[in-house]
């Protein structure tokens, strides 16, 4: 089999990119690193469509058997306050015998605190709010806290880090991000549409690449627990 | 039976209110003592852009220049094309009135030297800006224009828009994602001062969403909009709304502080029609509901968003609260709403974006567009008929957020700038 279509929207990218400074779309469909979220905001009025590939491996939702894609739509109401809408389906028929039902995933973040210059920024955010079974049908439960500090390395290498908490607070069927999570983001200033990104998600260390196309188009693979594929392709309107 | 004492009952509501529309519309008719328009390359080159029933006063050292605009589907970008290209009278004061169905919504006095600065580029965007005074409070200006006669008026043109409708519904066992979309010829004329006629045609395009495949009425309204002083806004609706209900709706608005602060009342008196297809639920939906809400809202004039707490009777003798909180980006609004009412609660977000062309053709008798928007909804319980309630057509109140001063003032700085 080819690579060649594999490898295009990379060489497509590399002729293509340009400086852009917007912060990340993760595979969750909110602002982070690759899983785990950060504390960067996106700019003011920022709409992003997007899709998110997820693998059945790490996968409750999808029972651990089938893999599963998010549709999502995320954006940031006011420059402190960020909503996202999700819709994830399993590969499989949707009936009463798969069981196999869409889920919604209402979430939000909010910013108590922008980056200083000794002081990182802090959010705070809640993924999956609402369930229509009490909790019974939250998969993707999030509750956190995290902050991220952005260090210049030279003159050209800025490195994003971040740190954080998942909580877990509410009931749910699966809590997507407990424990301590956090991650960096490197960025070279010559290759700023390209970002290297290494984390831990409070459960798996994750590596992957972000890259910016035409300022809009973020293509983010990702190796899940260093092994897996999973990845999301978004796109940013700026309203 | 039942059908013709149905068809009876609806006979007699519409008598009934066709005395008062008619009232109305005679009202609207009456222009007494109106002056001849003054001439001259102000009215001249607003004629020529396509504005409508154009206003223009002189007095001593103002000029007082009013019009409505049918031809940019965005009302700040009307003004600024205003600001930007109109030959300014002989006078030191401009006072600019944008219009909505022949009434004044907004005030924009700005000297006339600090706009020839701008248009010298003397001056930048935020400066120019900075000098105008954005006013809702202008009865004192409405007055200077009231016998004025109109130029170029609207009344009697056919202003024909095909408005996009799509239905949805996610997330069924047996059908994961049914839509219905259909295209909404909808023809509006306006009648006389404040008085707009709305009808409407739904041409099914394709729909997994229910079982009317076939052509139907939409909105079939009579309305009467009317400002009186003090910021207050009143309209009356009557005929054939949303959600398959007939009858009347009256809503009236007070605005305080500039536009920031604004209390509602909205009345309605309705009862099922199936002329735009059958009853999704005879259980809720065959009976007459009286609907009555009163409710505050608040604006958030840096970020352009609109809080508002509303409590009272939806449809369905349904009681209870809706919150919401609508954000304009521009032509952009989005919006999100919480509902705690008898039925059950619900939340959900619906959002407007436009659609191209930003400018229309001029309209001389009949014109046909694209609608200025598309709409769209999402309620977390689709099925609910908690909190629900009928649309009876765009009106003075509904439009007042485009003319609200701070909005006006943030989107024609963006605009302006983006110019420059």
């Amino acid at each position: 089999m080819s690579r060649r279509p594999f490898f295009l929207p990379f060489i497509l990218a590399f002729f293509f990119a340009h400086y852009s400074d917007s912060q990340a779309q993760a595979i969750t469909g909110m602002t982070g690193l690759l899983y785990a979220p950060s504390a960067e905001m996106q700019s003011d009025g920022a709409l992003i469509l997007g899709g998110s590939f997820l693998s059945k491996e790490y996968l409750s939702y999808g029972d651990y058997t089938q893999d599963a894609f998010a549709g999502y739509v995320n954006l940031t109401f006011l420059p402190f306050l960020e909503l996202g809408f999700r819709y994830t389906y399993r590969f499989e028929s949707i009936n009463p015998d798969t069981k196999n039902f869409p889920d919604r995933m209402p979430s939000v973040r909010l910013r108590l605190m922008k980056e200083k210059e000794v002081l990182p920024a802090l959010v705070v955010g809640i993924h999956d709010i609402s369930s229509v079974k009490e909790g019974g049908a939250k998969y993707f439960e999030a509750s956190y806290a995290v902050a991220t500090k952005s260090i210049k390395l030279g003159s050209s290498t800025k490195v994003k880090t971040s740190l954080g908490y998942g909580f877990g607070i509410f009931e749910a069927q699966y809590h997507d991000i407990i424990g301590v999570f956090g991650g960096v983001d490197l960025e070279v200033e010559k290759l700023s549409w390209l970002s290297g990104l290494f984390e831990y998600d409070s459960r798996y260390w994750n590596t992957g690449i972000r890259v910016i196309v035409f300022k809009r188009l973020q293509i983010m693979p990702v190796l899940r627990n260093m092994r897996t594929f999973e990845g999301n392709v978004a796109y940013k309107i700026q309203l | 039976m039942i059908v013709v004492k149905l068809c009876l009952s609806h006979l007699l509501f519409l008598i009934r209110f066709s005395v008062v529309v008619v009232l109305f519309f005679l009202a609207g008719c009456l222009s007494l003592n109106a002056q001849k328009p003054p001439t001259g390359s102000t009215l001249h080159w607003m004629e020529s852009q396509g504005f409508e029933n154009i206003q223009i006063s002189i007095e001593s050292d103002t000029a007082f220049i009013a019009w409505e605009n049918r031809i940019y589907r965005y009302e700040v970008l009307a003004i600024k094309e205003i600001l930007e290209g109109v030959p300014l009278p002989p006078t030191s004061v401009c006072v600019f009135m944008p219009k909505y169905t022949r009434i004044a919504m907004l005030s924009l006095l700005v000297s006339t030297a600090d706009l020839e600065s701008f248009r010298n580029s003397v001056i930048g965007a935020d400066e120019l800006i900075g000098k105008i005074k954005f006013k809702q409070d202008m009865d004192q200006w409405i007055s200077r224009i009231e016998k004025v006669e109109s130029s170029n008026r609207s009344t009697g043109k056919v202003d024909l828009s095909i408005v996009p409708i799509i239905r949805y519904q996610l997330g069924q066992f047996n059908d994961p994602f049914r839509t219905k979309f259909s295209l909404a010829p909808t023809a509006e004329v306006h009648l006389a001062k404040g008085v707009k006629f709305t009808g409407q045609a739904l041409i099914p395009v394709e729909n997994s969403f229910d079982n009317d495949n076939g052509v139907t009425a939409g909105l079939l309204t009579l309305s009467k909009n009317v400002r009186l002083q003090d910021n207050l806004f009143l309209t009356t609706t009557a005929g054939y709304f949303t959600r398959r209900r007939l009858g009347i709706d009256m809503q009236m608005k007070n605005y305080f502080m500039n536009g920031r602060m604004g209390l509602n009342i909205v009345l309605g008196y309705t009862m099922p029609s199936t002329i735009s297809g059958s009853l999704e639920s005879e259980f809720h939906e065959d009976d007459n509901y009286l609907t009555s809400r009163i409710g505050l809202d608040y604006r958030v004039a840096r970020y352009d968003l609109v809080c508002s707490l509303d409590y009272g009777y939806f449809l369905y003798n349904d009681e209870g609260w809706r919150g919401e909180i609508l954000r304009q980006f521009g032509e952009v609004k989005i919006g999100l709403f919480g509902i705690n009412a008898t039925t059950s609660r619900n939340a959900g977000f619906y959002f407007s974006a436009p659609i191209i062309p930003r400018r229309y053709k001029k309209l001389k008798t009949l014109r046909i567009r694209p609608a200025r928007h598309i709409d769209l909804g999402y309620r977390f319980r689709g099925l609910s008929y908690s909190g629900r309630s009928y649309f009876s057509g765009e009106n003075i109140i509904t439009k007042s957020i485009e003319f609200n001063p701070d909005f006006v003032r943030n989107q024609l700085l963006k605009e302006l700038k983006a110019e420059k």
